[in-house]
């Protein structure tokens, strides 16, 4: 029977990171669908439903359709990734650099071979 | 002073452009003297010795391009409001590229010692094969990308040049203001021009015929003369100064555009009379409703399912580019990448729809001086 392989600890900026990246692209899933679907809905031309200058109905001066669909989104996304950066994302420990180790290698000539 | 009068600002103009290139090769002198007294070169010049703090990070992405300052413009004028959607999933980047890319390459950049995006690929898969390839992608596909950015600061520099100048090298054009030649390059930037063929441009007697664009060729000397410029200019400070430098001169950039945005919004508003006002105007110069709807005026530039599409490459493929990953690479803890986040929130969520809503004003400006 083979010996076991000890399992390494898992690392804390990994697990941390794959939490953070589902969050980043879920959240990005979720601005798309509102931003394009309520774009496509108040603001485009479709085939039926002609928009004029009638149905601007500025906000502020801006089309109606756009402040809804683009610039709220837009503030509170925004306000989202403040929070979620400022309370939710944990700071991690990024460990030691190793620059100077590969830049005295590079000074010293070694092969790129030696270097992987 | 009266709107319709031509704007004579071109020694003012050329005066802070000449201000701001002395600026940014200042800060490249700079940079290099900071890089001499910190040691290792390697990490010094190529990441700034990992030190890029919250505001560094926020403030040097890459939109600082030619598409920013004159891509972006000419797609309002032409288009309208759609344009905005078109720009707008800037609103995710900083969650995307941070959530996916952020810790995990700035741990593995400084696990492995990686200083460039190439070593990065090299120490990080043990292939220098790999590290070969993507070298040679990351040039190829940057000399494509940085064609336009020099052909753009070329064009600029060459609008900002003064008649003076232009006299000097012989492509004086008399009578022709700074104003003038900036609706050269909307003219310019937009292929078939706002106007439809069957729709005659409803002319008064009082309004000047166009400004005619002049293609910029090897043979158009102050166009040149501007390439040169600016090539020199940049490629100084790069060289010199290192990544630092140009970290420097991006946040440099990046503050001038905010101060710059938050000093013409007022302005442009106080000349066009209202945001809608310049809405109104630009469905009369393109004829076109759908100027202030999607899929924008005269055709279909921004169809929905080319929105989902943008939302993915602005959001997510762009999240691989060079430039930004080489910044994830450099930045100082994930604390400063953290609390980037503010700054970056401020800057998407004011610059460009400020500078949408202020470009859609000079058409109403003009459109006023042609009343009166």
């Amino acid at each position: 029977m083979p010996p076991e392989t000890p399992t390494p600890p898992e690392d804390p900026v990994y697990i941390n990171s794959l939490k953070d990246a589902r969050f980043g692209m879920t959240f990005w899933a979720i601005a798309t669908t509102v931003v394009c679907g309520l774009s496509y809905i108040l603001g485009y031309q479709q085939s039926g439903r002609k928009l004029t200058a009638a149905d601007i109905q500025p906000i502020f001066g801006i089309p109606r359709w756009f402040f809804i669909s683009v610039l709220v989104p837009w503030v509170l996304c925004s306000i989202v990734c403040v929070v979620y950066a400022g309370f939710i994302m944990t700071d991690e420990d990024l460990g030691t650099d190793h620059t100077e180790e590969l830049e005295q290698e590079i000074q010293e000539g070694k092969d790129v071979h030696e270097l992987v | 002073m009266n709107s319709s009068e031509p704007v004579q600002a071109e020694l003012a103009t050329f005066l802070a452009l000449i201000l701001f290139m002395v600026i940014s090769l200042g800060l490249g002198v700079v940079a290099n003297y900071m890089g001499r007294v910190k040691s290792g070169f390697l990490k010094s010049y190529f990441l700034g010795n990992r030190s890029l703090g919250a505001f560094a990070v926020a403030l040097t992405a890459a939109v600082m391009s030619g598409g920013t300052f004159l891509g972006f413009p000419s797609l309002v004028y032409k288009y309208g409001w759609v344009v905005g959607l078109w720009i707008c999933s800037y609103m995710v980047v900083p969650i995307t590229v941070l959530g996916v890319l952020g810790k995990r390459i700035g741990q593995l950049a400084r696990r492995t010692g990686a200083i460039t995006l190439p070593d990065f690929f090299r120490e990080r898969f043990a292939s220098p094969m790999l590290g070969l390839i993507t070298s040679i992608l990351v040039i190829f596909f940057l000399t494509c990308n940085l064609v336009a950015q020099f052909k753009g600061g070329g064009l600029i520099l060459k609008l900002v040049l003064p008649q003076s100048v232009h006299a000097m090298i012989g492509t004086a054009e008399p009578g022709k203001s700074a104003a003038d030649k900036m609706a050269s390059v909307a003219a310019a930037a937009s292929d078939e021009g706002v106007q439809k063929p069957d729709q005659p441009a409803q002319k008064t007697a009082t309004q000047p015929e166009p400004p005619k664009f002049r293609a910029n060729t090897w043979e158009d000397r102050a166009y040149v003369l501007g390439l040169v410029v600016f090539s020199v200019t940049v490629i100084f400070y790069t060289a010199y100064g290192g990544f630092l430098a140009a970290i420097w001169t991006d946040v440099f950039q990046s503050l001038v555009m905010a101060v710059g945005v938050i000093i013409l919004f007022p302005l442009a508003m106080n000349a066009a009379g209202s945001i809608n006002t310049g809405t109104m105007a630009g469905i009369t110069q393109t004829g076109d409703d759908s100027y202030a709807f999607g899929p924008g005026a005269q055709r279909a530039f921004h169809p929905i399912g080319l929105a989902v599409s943008f939302f993915v490459m602005w959001a997510i493929s762009a999240m691989g580019q060079p430039s930004t990953l080489v910044r994830l690479m450099a930045f100082r803890d994930t604390h400063a990448a953290m609390v980037h986040h503010l700054p970056d929130a401020l800057q998407s969520d004011d610059l460009y729809p400020a500078d949408h809503d202020f470009r859609l004003c000079p058409a109403n400006s003009a459109e006023s001086g042609q009343e009166r």
